[in-house]
């Protein structure tokens, strides 16, 4: 290489280590422009999802009203055992209406306010992922910027987001599996930025049983204190996917059964451990649930799209691990947890 | 010819006489004038006997009778805790109450256990996606609520407070 060569290179190369970060921090930015963007953006539309599990896929398609910041309404139009079903959500309450069971199940949601976890969560993500910028397209007839995020560890593509450049409300989203297979998608079609919906739109309808839900508080992120509080020896996996760490911790009686919810996350996907003193079991009566054995315990699973819930019992204590991981992974996590 | 004794008329009179010894005292009495007379006053004698017998017997103490039938009543109308202790422990009633009760031990706690708590995998899926809810491009509202999908009942769930402790617990990092 003559001298002329080489130093082009080093100019090339010296440029790209000079634009890289700046492309990483633009990326940054769009994601938490992404994020808040439904606080101050309202619109109408429709919705497409498609959720891929290993055995089964969900899809669904859903008229949607959200006038800023947190009143929303989706109308599912599929799949038709849903149709006609909505859930209304206004701030920390959510209201799904079955129409077929002529009911409205009520839940409340202090979570969704909780600002600094969102942040902390936020922080957790660009540790462990890189956030890549890839060229724009359109999605529902606006110009998207597109980032891809990367995971740190693997190097491999998790997460793929379309926002809209000017509005920055997400407009499709796909996540894909370690192998690199898509897990989910979730699509805008048919959309229009108007703040003029009427208000009725949001309210709930009358002439429904209303059934309690359930009540889920601020979960702490002091998970320390929320195993205390469980009253009982709790136990956590000993084996974690890298990057994954314990989020958050809340305590809740669920049908009178005090039961222990651990959050873990990597930022962007999430496995929950739940367990209980009192082997209450699982009640997959309402699932197709299928047999796993794994160090001589016989534990069963059901999925819903790519959503695995694995349940077995152990030394007077009852475990459900709940999470989009592959199925061998979250045996593998469960297989650590030995009390 | 040798005379009947006192005591062999006794017996004779009350047939405690082997039978050839009854054939023998009859034959004598019918040819012996002097036995047949001492016989007539033995009868006579043990008639009497027997005749003041009955008499003592109609004739008990005044208000021996009363007294006892008194009693009799009295007995009958409240039986002590041990009679009836005892009554109730006669095999004819002791048995069979005893299979009952041991048959009612036996499935008690499968008539009356209670129905077992069970909790909706709904419950775990919708609170997972409920939490997941805080993080990045975790939007829980994306998936369709399994509250929804599932034909099960909703779990009756209250959140506990959680205080924050300084001490730690046995869980890893």
């Amino acid at each position: 290489m003559s001298l002329r060569n080489a130093a082009l290179v080093a100019i090339v190369l010296l440029a790209g280590a000079g634009l890289a970060p700046a492309r990483a921090d633009d990326a940054a930015r769009l994601l938490r422009q992404a994020i808040s963007a439904p606080a101050t953006t309202s619109f109408v539309g429709e919705v497409q999802t498609l959720e891929i599990g290993e055995s089964q896929t969900q899809a669904s398609v859903y008229r949607i009203e959200h006038r800023a910041p947190d009143l929303t309404r989706r109308w599912y139009l599929a799949p038709q055992s849903l149709y006609g079903d909505s859930i209304l959500t206004h701030g920390e309450h959510r209201y799904s209406i079955d129409v077929q069971r002529n009911r409205v199940i009520v839940d409340e949601n202090d979570a969704v306010d909780d600002q600094v976890a969102m942040d902390d969560n936020f922080g957790l993500l660009t540790t462990n992922y890189r956030a890549e910028s890839a060229p724009h397209e359109t999605v529902a007839g606006q110009t998207c910027d597109v980032v891809m995020l990367e995971n740190k560890h693997t190097g491999q593509t998790v997460m793929r987001i379309w926002m809209d450049a000017k509005t920055h409300l997400v407009l499709q989203k796909e996540r894909y599996a370690g192998n690199g297979a898509l897990t989910s998608q979730t699509r805008f079609s048919n959309l229009r930025y108007t703040s003029a919906i009427p208000s009725q739109v949001f309210q709930v309808p009358t002439g429904f049983a209303q059934v309690n839900g359930s009540r889920h508080l601020q979960p702490s992120s002091d998970v320390n204190a929320a195993v205390k509080t469980a009253g009982f020896k709790a136990q956590s996996p000993r084996y974690l996917p890298e990057g994954f760490i314990p989020v958050t911790g809340d305590v809740t009686d669920v049908n009178g059964v005090r039961t222990l919810h651990l959050l873990y996350s990597d930022g962007i996907r999430t496995i929950s451990l739940f367990e209980n003193a009192k082997d209450v079991a699982v009640d997959l009566s309402h699932y197709t649930a299928k047999s796993v054995r794994f160090e001589n315990h016989d534990a069963q699973y059901v999925e819903q799209g790519p959503i695995t819930l694995l349940s077995w019992s152990e030394t007077g204590l009852h475990f459900a691990l709940v999470g989009e991981l592959s199925r061998t992974e979250l045996i593998k996590i469960a297989a650590s947890v030995v009390p | 010819m040798k005379h009947l004794t006192q005591d062999q008329l006794i017996d004779y009179l009350h047939h405690a006489l082997a039978p050839e010894d009854d054939a023998a005292v009859f034959a004598h009495l019918q040819g012996c004038l002097e036995c047949a007379a001492t016989m007539r006053t033995e009868t006579a004698l043990t008639e009497a006997l027997q005749r003041q017998a009955a008499a003592e017997e109609r004739d008990m103490p005044a208000g021996v009778e009363a007294t006892i039938w008194a009693r009799v009543d009295e007995l009958s109308s409240t039986p002590s805790f041990a009679d009836r202790l005892r009554a109730w422990l006669r095999p004819a009633i002791l048995v069979p109450v005893a299979a009952v009760l041991v048959l009612g031990l036996f499935l008690a706690p499968q008539i009356f256990r209670p129905a077992p708590v069970t909790i909706d995998a709904a419950y775990y899926l919708d609170d997972h996606a409920a939490v997941n809810g805080t993080m990045p491009f975790g939007d829980a509202s994306e998936t369709i609520p399994a509250s929804l999908t599932s034909t099960g009942e909703p779990a009756n769930a209250s959140a506990v407070a959680v205080d924050p402790v300084t001490m730690t617990a046995d869980v890893a990092p």
